[in-house]
């Protein structure tokens, strides 16, 4: 049919120019900090006097920054990887498998993006002060990997419920075990979903900041910790920069990962998902 | 089902009267695709017609201008001589029933069809029992409260068909509105729908791809191809006397014969030459002698007679027979690229072998001649 | 072929030892990390420093802290509130336009949502403080004499809170809104009804699942807000969870700190127990 060209599909002019004016109130606040990175001045400028790279000069020769920089990214890479290595085969128990409780392993699972992150955090504080897992690198890798679970299972459940499970019972008439139908038919299917989770999955880690700071110690802090830090104690330009460096990274890293959901979602029956909403809970609060 | 009390909706001092509806040079381009290309038709009070063409022929579109959703680039709209052209869809008093039925998932039936009455100020009391009434001439008396998610799809048909007409709009619009039921069912609603369409006297615009619902359903007939109307009139009319190959073929089963003429006749009869002999029909515009042109025939207009050519017909051999029930068809080798297809009543002393020769003829008067090839 | 002969097993199921096999290193993961650290927490409040309630007590007793709860509590209400009045336009809009339009909407939505919450709070700093970008703009044109004290306050605080949460609370609707097929507003329309009735009777209240879940959505998370008034607000604007910060790390009662989480935990629970079921997690939306 062809698409109605007038009535059902207009808005009125209210509206849109609310959508406008909210979309600025969006934008507008977070794009900021890019001009201001560009400035010389000790103190915040807009628009710079003079544009300079004074303050990313600043953050690359500054030996704390690239410490936390260099340990966030080790946080994210691993915790990524570890959610990564038990939420697969979760996935797959939920949609496939016959479990006791079901309702309850579920809402254990999902629990980390629904309860307070504050008090995830203060939990983890006192618990891992006991273990002496504060500011070390197991300790971080386990909090972030806890946080990011529930988005990966959302993500992958979603995936996997758009597969057709009559591939697999194809495969099986066609003599593939268990291992090898879900080595040679599920797993190449869920690789789209599984690698987009990850990728999301990662930049959480990374932008991931109540837990990071609690589990943060004096001389072993992640990015995010080192920012909260300088923010409350004094507002430099060099904040700037490192926010202009994540925002365009995390933006290139989502992209790739766009890219890679829409080259596979020209294949047919892979199970690529969109994910913007979970991940929204995740990385707030 | 839909027998009783559809007097109810009459409340009209001036009796049945459906709206005359008038299209005058539409047109309608999207980029480069000319979905409606100059129509002008007209539709007659408490008439049924059917806008029959394959996906793309503009038929939705023509239907959507009518109800409104679209607004045509050039050309003229108006119901009972009221230009609607500019009129927005709300304030079009027209009736439509939506291929998936669009009924307001969240309201109950009672409520879907009382939707048009609150729109136009009706108190609620008078909307209930509105609804109701028009309800039961569908046969859904005492469904009030249900909500569409608890009806078939058969049932729902006939819930966006009370809501179309509660309101007694003078234009009924359906947008393929038996597309989405199985086949019994949608045979059944189909008669349903053009005896409701009779008792009340409103006019009916009808899309449909489906030729068959087309040629059962209608009054007249209109086929449309890339945007164009190709050819409007009663079914038989069409049916019988297709006006080019695109409408002979469209429209049920045909046998097309390319050949060149051979000559034509007072009587506007053609011949043409055919790889296996000489046949005739008759021809739709004037012919040049040694022109290529096609013939059209239907398959149950053909005779088949076991031996040799006769005269004045072709020869052929069965090459394959396919017992349909009630009829038979028989695939005849004549020579031609695809075999002509024949279709006779099946009486089992009457069955022709595979491999018998046959001479195959039909009346010049049921075949028809294009010009082209 | 010997799973498909058990009784009653779905034939393309795994077996339940199989099942438990797959969830266990999760299971073991959140057991270990997350369970044992909340009930940890909870231990502490009723044992720190001796086996009472009398964290409870002081939690609940005291008229500061009571007022600090009514606050979090108000504060989230606002922004819940705040975000679906501004959030409901956008959803609306990205749901009619189409293609490119709806391409730069979604980016428009998308980009804040993936830039950390740190980043934001950091750039209304930048906005907003005394030598900000707001008060140079308002002094430079002479609306004001000297510069206002914008930040730490409650209403900053709202603000910066409304624009961390709105993407969340513009998809959820959106989500809901884009599986209202196209057809219901031309049946609306064909039917007589303009514009904003068609909004009234069909467009709203079938979007109203997304509503309910964006707004239960945003006001859990709003409660457990942590980073952006522990930057942006100041000691008059305190919310629970940056007083269980201090309580944890600076006062370093923790004790007290156990009975006021498990206390913002438990309305959370209660909340999510009572309308968990509109958060639609497996919906289309996610």
């Amino acid at each position: 049919m062809a698409s109605p060209s007038r009535s059902v599909g207009a808005t009125t002019w209210p509206v849109t120019l609310a959508t406008v004016l909210v979309l600025i109130f969006l934008l507008l606040p977070t794009l900021i900090v890019i001009p201001v990175s560009f400035g010389s001045q000790k103190y915040l400028q807009f628009p710079p006097e003079q544009w300079s790279l004074t303050w990313y000069r600043a953050f690359f020769a500054d030996r704390e920054w690239l410490a936390a920089t260099r340990l966030s990214i080790m946080v994210a890479g691993l915790s990524t990887i570890l959610a990564t290595l038990v939420a697969v085969p979760a996935t797959l128990a939920f949609a496939r498998g016959r479990l006791m409780g079901q309702g309850l392993a579920r809402a254990l699972i999902l629990a980390p993006m629904i309860l307070p992150h504050i008090v995830v955090a203060v939990g983890m504080y006192i618990a891992f002060s006991r273990w002496n897992l504060i500011g070390t690198l197991p300790g971080f890798v386990v909090a972030h990997a806890i946080l990011t679970l529930p988005f990966l299972f959302l993500t992958l459940s979603a995936a996997i419920s758009k597969l057709d499970p009559s591939l697999e019972l194809a495969a099986a008439s066609l003599g593939a075990g268990r291992v090898a139908a879900f080595r040679y038919i599920t797993l190449p299917l869920l690789m789209p979903a599984i690698a987009g989770g990850m990728a999301f999955a990662f930049i959480t880690s990374l932008d991931e900041a109540t837990v990071s700071n609690f589990l943060s110690s004096s001389t072993s802090k992640t990015l995010m910790k080192k920012m909260f830090e300088d923010i409350d104690f004094d507002v430099s330009p060099i904040v700037a920069a490192v926010s202009t460096l994540i925002i365009v990274g995390s933006l290139l890293l989502i992209g790739a990962a766009q890219l890679v959901r829409h080259a596979s979602q020209r294949a047919p029956k892979s199970a690529a998902t969109p994910l913007p909403v979970a991940r929204s809970a995740m990385k707030t609060a | 089902m839909m027998t009783h009390e559809a007097s109810a909706l009459r409340g009209r001092p001036a009796g049945p009267k459906g709206g005359a509806v008038r299209i005058e040079g539409a047109r309608k381009v999207y980029g480069t695709v000319r979905a409606l290309d100059d129509v002008s038709l007209e539709v007659a009070p408490g008439e049924f017609l059917a806008l029959l063409g394959p996906s793309g022929s503009g038929k939705t579109t023509l239907l959507m201008t009518v109800a409104g959703f679209e607004i045509p680039d050039a050309g003229r709209i108006t119901v009972d001589g009221r230009d609607v052209t500019a009129v927005p869809p709300n304030k079009r008093d027209l009736g439509m029933v939506f291929q998936r039925y669009a009924l307001f998932p969240h309201m109950t039936l009672r409520d879907n069809v009382g939707f048009p009455l609150m729109m136009r100020g009706v108190p609620a009391a008078e909307r209930a029992a509105r609804a109701d009434r028009v309800l039961a001439v569908v046969g859904l008396e005492g469904y009030g409260d249900r909500l569409p998610s608890q009806l078939s799809g058969g049932q729902q048909q006939r819930v966006a068909l009370a809501r179309a007409i509660v309101y007694e709009p003078p234009v009924l619009l359906m947008d393929e509105p038996l597309s989405a039921l199985d086949k019994n069912l949608r045979e059944q609603m189909r008669l349903e729908i053009k005896h409701l369409q009779k008792r009340l006297g409103v006019t009916v615009i009808f899309v449909t791809h489906d030729q068959e619902e087309a040629l059962v359903m209608a009054d007249r007939v209109a086929v449309l191809d890339k945007g164009q109307l190709i050819q409007i009139g009663a079914p038989r009319e069409l049916y019988e006397r297709p006006c080019n190959a695109f409408v002979a073929g469209f429209l049920g089963e045909t046998n097309f014969l390319p050949g060149t003429v051979a000559g034509t006749d007072s009587g506007g009869l053609a011949t043409l030459r055919v790889a296996g002999g000489a046949i005739s029909g008759a021809a739709v515009a004037p012919l040049v002698a040694g022109t290529d042109a096609l013939l059209s025939v239907r398959p149950e207009q053909i005779r088949l007679q076991a031996g040799p050519a006769a005269d004045g017909a072709l020869g052929g051999r069965v090459a394959e027979v396919i017992y349909a029930g009630a009829s038979t068809i028989y695939l005849v080798d004549v020579g031609t690229a695809a075999p002509l297809n024949v279709r006779r009543a099946s009486v089992a002393e009457d069955v022709l072998a595979e491999g018998t020769p046959v001479s195959v003829s039909w009346r010049a008067a049921d075949a028809r001649v294009f010009p082209g090839a | 072929m010997a799973v498909i002969a058990n009784a009653g097993a779905n034939p393309k199921g795994f077996s339940p030892r199989l099942s438990l096999v797959l969830i266990a290193p999760a299971m073991a993961l959140l057991v270990l990390f997350f369970v044992l650290p909340l009930t940890g927490l909870l231990d502490q409040s009723v044992r720190s420093p001796d086996l009472s309630i009398a964290n409870y007590v002081r939690a609940l007793g005291s008229d500061l802290y009571m007022k600090i709860l009514l606050r979090t509590v108000w504060l989230s209400a606002m922004v819940t509130a705040l975000a679906l009045v501004l959030g409901y336009p956008v959803a609306l809009t990205m749901s009619r336009v189409s293609g490119r339009m709806q391409l730069v909407i979604a980016v428009c939505v998308l980009v804040p949502l993936w830039t950390s919450v740190l980043v934001r709070s950091y750039a209304w700093i930048v906005l907003l403080q005394r030598r900000g970008i707001v008060n140079d703009t308002l002094l430079q044109i002479g609306v004001i004499d000297a510069p206002l004290r914008l930040l730490y306050r409650e209403g900053t605080v709202m603000v910066a809170m409304t624009h961390v949460l709105l993407p969340f609370m513009i998809l959820s609707i959106y989500g809901v809104l884009r599986s209202i097929p196209r057809d219901l507003s031309m049946a609306a329309s064909n039917l007589g009804a303009g514009g904003f009735a068609t909004f009234r009777h069909v467009i709203w209240p079938l979007s109203l699942p997304g509503v309910y879940s964006g707004v239960l959505m945003v006001f859990i998370i709003a409660l457990g807000f942590y980073i952006t008034p522990a930057l942006l607000g100041g000691p008059e604007t305190l919310m629970m969870s940056t007083l269980i910060g201090q309580q944890t790390t600076e006062t370093l009662d923790w004790g007290l700190a156990g009975a006021l989480s498990v206390i913002l935990l438990a309305l959370t629970l209660l909340l999510v127990g009572l309308f968990g079921r509109v958060l639609r997690l497996e919906g289309k939306g996610i």
